[in-house]
C-alpha cells in the first residue's frame, strides 16, 4: 500500500469541500483525480501534500500516518501548475533546493542535479534563469525538482494544462515513460480524460467533494458507477434514452417508445428492476454502429432513422439522430457528412450500454 | 507605441517645458547665488551668473556657518543625521520586509487586523505622539540621544515599509511557497533564499521613502535631537532663519543646498528602480 486516505474531510469554515473520501493504491499506482474545476481534487492532493490540514480523517503514506505531519516531512515531490520556479535561482540551484534543506552536502548534490538532468535531457539549461526557459523548458525543470529528491510518492497538479496541445501529448509519453521506468507512486491532478485514460492505473473521478468512482480507467470508462461519471467521462458524451423496463415477456428488455432493447447480456449490479421501472440507457456514441459486421456478434438494437444535423471532426464525423423523441449522436468513421434528412440504418451495441436508475442515477 | 509629431503633442511639449522651467528656476537661482560674493549677490540681478565665481560660500556652509552661537557649518549636523539615518533605515526596511514577509504568506487571522492597525498608526498626525514619546524615551533613558531618535524613526517607519512589503509578497504567486515547503524549507530559509532575492526593487522604494522621511524630520529632531547632534534639518532652519547679525544669502543657498543633495541623489541614482519598485506586479517565471 502507497497511499491510503479514510474518511477525509475538508472544510473550508462552512463549506464542505471534501466529504468522506476513502482512496486506497498500491505502491507504483499512477493515479488520476479527475473532475472538473471546483471538484475538490486540488483540495484532495493538497491534504496529501500536507499543504492544507485535512479536518477530519487520515492520511497514510507508505504505512505511516501523516496526518499531523508538516508537507516537508512526508517525503512526497510535488510539480505545480505553474511550475513554481524559484526566480531568482538557476536551474541547478531549482533542482538542488530541496537537497539543500535536507542538508546534503554540496558534491553530492552536484552529482544527484547531473544526474536528473541527464535523465530530463536538460544538462545544457542548468546555469540558465527560469524566464530563460520555453514552457517545456520550464515543465522538465519542474519534474526535476521532484525527481531531485528520490520520493515515496510524486504529486502533479495539473502539470500540462499551460503546454499547447503538441507539447503535452510529448509530455503525457514522458511522465508515462517516467513513471514505468522510476516505479514509484505518481498522483496526478486533472480535469482532461486523455491524461486520465491515457496514464493512470487508477482514476478517482470527483464531484462536489466526493468520489465518484474510483477504478481502473477501463472500468471508469466502460462500468461508470453513475451517470455523472458517464456523462463527464469520454470525449464524446454519452447518449442517455430513456425507457421502461420490461421483463414479462421471459427476456429481460428495456422498452423505448417502440423499440425493444434486450438486456438478456446486461450484467446488473443489484438484481433485475422490477417490471415497468423507469431507467436510462447510456450509450457511447462509437457503440453506435453502421454496419452490422462491427457488431461481431454482438446483441444489439437495430433501428432506422433520419440524420438531424451533422459535423466534421477531421477523421471522423459526428451524426445526430432522433429515436423515440430523444436526441442520440453517434460517431462514424467517415471522409463525409451525412446529408440531412438520409434514411440511416444504425445498430446499437447492447454489450457496450450502461444503465442508471432514472431519479438516483446510480448504476443498475 | 509610436507618436507622431503634430500640432497637438508640439503644444504638449511647450507646456511640458514650460513647466519643467518653472520648477527648475529656483534652483537656478539658488545656485548662482550660492557662487556669488555676498556683494555681488546684492548688487547682481537674481538670474544673473557669477561675475567672479567663489566657492567660499560652500566652504563656509559646510564647516564656518553659524547656527546659534555653534560656527562649524553644517557638517556636524550632515554626519549626525546619516548616523541617525542609516541605522533606523537599515532596521525599518529589515523589520518592514520581515513583517511584510508574515501578513502575506503565513496569514493568520489577526494579519489583516494588525496591518489594518498599523495603518492607521501611521497615518495619526506625528504630533499626537510627541508628548507619550517624550515620556516613553524618558523612561528608557534615551531622551536628547540619537539612539531615541533611531528608535523613534525605526518605530515610525515600520508601519510604512510593512506596507510595502506586504503589498509585494502577496502578489508573489502562493505556489512558490508551496514549492518551498514542500522541497523542506522552512520559515527563514524560505524568507532569506526565495523572499529576499526577489525584493531588491521594493527594498529601493522602502530605503528611499524611510531615508527622506527621516532627513527631512523636522519635529522629532528639533524635540529629541541631541544638542550640538542635532538633524541636518533643524540645523538648516536654526542657520537660515537666523534672527541676528547679516543675512549670508551666498552661504544660505549653499546650506539648503547641500541638505538637499543626499535625498536628491538617492532618486537620480536609484529613479529606475524605484518607478519598477512602485509598479511591480506578479513575477512571472
Amino acid at each position: 500500500m502507497s497511499i491510503k486516505l479514510t474518511h477525509i474531510e475538508k472544510n473550508f469554515g462552512p463549506i464542505k469541500v471534501l466529504n468522506d473520501i476513502n482512496i486506497e493504491i498500491e505502491e507504483g499506482d499512477f493515479l488520476v483525480l479527475l473532475g472538473c474545476s471546483g471538484c475538490g481534487k486540488s483540495t484532495l492532493l493538497n491534504c496529501i501534500a500536507g499543504l492544507e490540514q485535512v479536518t477530519n480523517g487520515k492520511v497514510e503514506i507508505m504505512g505511516r500516518d501523516v496526518t499531523q505531519l508538516d508537507p516537508g516531512k512526508r517525503n512526497l515531490a510535488m510539480v505545480f501548475q505553474s511550475y513554481a520556479l524559484y526566480p531568482t535561482m538557476t536551474v541547478a540551484r531549482n533542482i538542488s533546493f530541496a537537497l539543500e534543506c535536507q542538508g546534503v552536502k554540496k558534491a553530492e548534490r552536484e552529482k544527484t542535479v547531473k544526474q536528473v538532468a541527464e535523465l530530463l535531457q536538460i544538462t545544457q539549461l542548468l546555469d540558465r534563469k527560469p524566464s530563460q526557459l520555453s514552457g517545456g523548458q520550464r515543465q522538465r525543470v519542474a519534474i526535476g525538482r521532484a525527481l531531485v529528491r528520490d520520493p515515496d510518492v510524486y504529486l502533479l497538479d495539473e502539470p500540462m494544462s499551460n503546454l499547447d496541445a503538441k507539447l503535452r501529448s510529448q509530455m503525457r509519453f514522458e511522465l508515462k515513460e517516467l513513471h514505468r521506468k522510476l516505479g514509484r507512486t505518481f498522483v496526478l491532478v486533472t480535469h482532461d480524460q486523455i491524461e486520465a485514460m491515457s496514464m493512470a492505473t487508477k482514476v478517482a473521478v470527483l464531484d462536489q467533494g466526493k468520489v465518484q468512482q474510483f477504478g481502473t480507467p477501463h472500468q471508469v470508462y466502460y462500468e461508470p458507477q453513475n451517470k455523472f461519471v458517464a456523462e463527464f467521462v469520454g470525449l464524446n458524451k454519452m447518449n442517455f434514452l430513456e425507457g421502461r423496463f420490461n421483463g414479462k415477456d421471459g427476456e429481460a428488455q428495456l422498452s423505448i417508445g417502440d423499440y425493444q432493447a434486450s438486456l438478456a447480456n446486461y450484467q446488473f449490479a443489484n438484481g433485475q428492476p422490477s417490471e415497468g421501472q423507469s431507467i436510462i440507457m447510456g450509450v457511447r456514441p462509437e457503440s453506435i454502429y453502421r454496419s452490422k459486421t462491427q457488431l461481431e456478434g454482438h446483441q444489439h438494437l437495430e433501428v432506422e432513422l433520419p440524420v438531424t444535423r451533422s459535423e466534421m471532426t477531421g477523421s471522423d464525423v459526428q451524426v445526430w439522430f432522433e429515436l423515440a423523441g430523444q436526441i442520440i449522436c453517434a460517431r462514424f468513421r467517415a471522409t463525409k457528412c451525412p446529408d440531412i434528412g438520409a434514411m440511416t440504418r444504425l445498430y446499437i451495441d447492447l454489450h457496450m450500454v450502461s444503465l442508471f436508475h432514472s431519479t438516483s442515477e446510480v448504476r443498475l | 507605441m509610436s507618436w507622431k509629431f503634430n500640432h497637438k503633442t508640439a503644444l504638449l511639449y511647450t507646456a511640458l517645458m514650460v513647466f519643467a522651467l518653472y520648477f527648475l528656476a529656483p534652483i537656478y537661482v539658488m545656485l548662482v547665488a550660492s557662487f556669488k560674493s555676498l556683494e555681488e549677490v546684492h548688487q547682481s540681478s537674481v538670474i544673473a551668473l557669477p561675475e567672479i565665481w567663489t566657492f567660499e560660500p560652500w566652504v563656509k556652509a559646510w564647516s564656518g556657518a553659524c547656527s546659534g552661537l555653534n560656527c562649524e557649518g553644517i557638517k556636524p549636523f550632515f554626519i549626525a543625521t546619516f548616523e541617525i539615518a542609516i541605522p533606523a533605515v537599515i532596521l525599518a526596511v529589515l523589520l518592514g520586509a520581515f513583517n511584510g514577509y508574515v501578513m502575506a504568506k503565513w496569514r493568520s487571522k489577526f494579519a489583516d487586523i494588525l496591518f489594518a492597525t498599523m495603518l492607521i498608526g501611521s497615518f495619526v498626525p506625528l504630533q499626537l505622539f510627541l508628548i507619550p514619546l517624550a515620556v516613553t524615551l524618558r523612561e528608557l533613558d534615551i531622551y536628547g540621544t540619537s539612539i531615541g531618535l533611531i528608535l523613534i524613526h525605526t518605530v515610525y517607519g515600520v508601519p510604512l515599509t510593512t506596507m510595502l512589503f506586504r503589498n509585494y509578497y502577496t502578489t508573489l504567486p502562493n505556489e512558490l511557497m508551496r514549492a518551498a515547503v514542500m522541497d523542506g524549507a522552512g520559515f527563514f530559509k524560505i524568507f532569506f533564499h526565495i523572499i529576499v532575492p526577489l525584493s531588491p526593487a521594493i527594498t529601493i522604494v522602502a530605503i528611499i521613502l524611510v531615508f527622506s522621511g527621516v532627513y527631512n524630520d523636522y519635529l522629532f529632531a528639533l524635540t529629541f535631537g541631541e544638542s550640538g547632534k542635532r538633524p541636518i534639518m533643524s540645523a538648516v532652519q536654526n542657520i537660515v532663519a537666523s534672527a541676528y547679525g547679516i543675512k549670508e544669502y551666498n552661504v544660505n543657498n549653499a546650506v539648503v543646498i547641500i541638505s538637499a543633495l543626499p535625498t536628491l541623489l538617492l532618486f537620480l541614482i536609484t529613479g529606475k528602480f524605484f518607478v519598477r519598485g512602485l509598479t511591480q506586479g506578479a513575477v512571472k517565471g
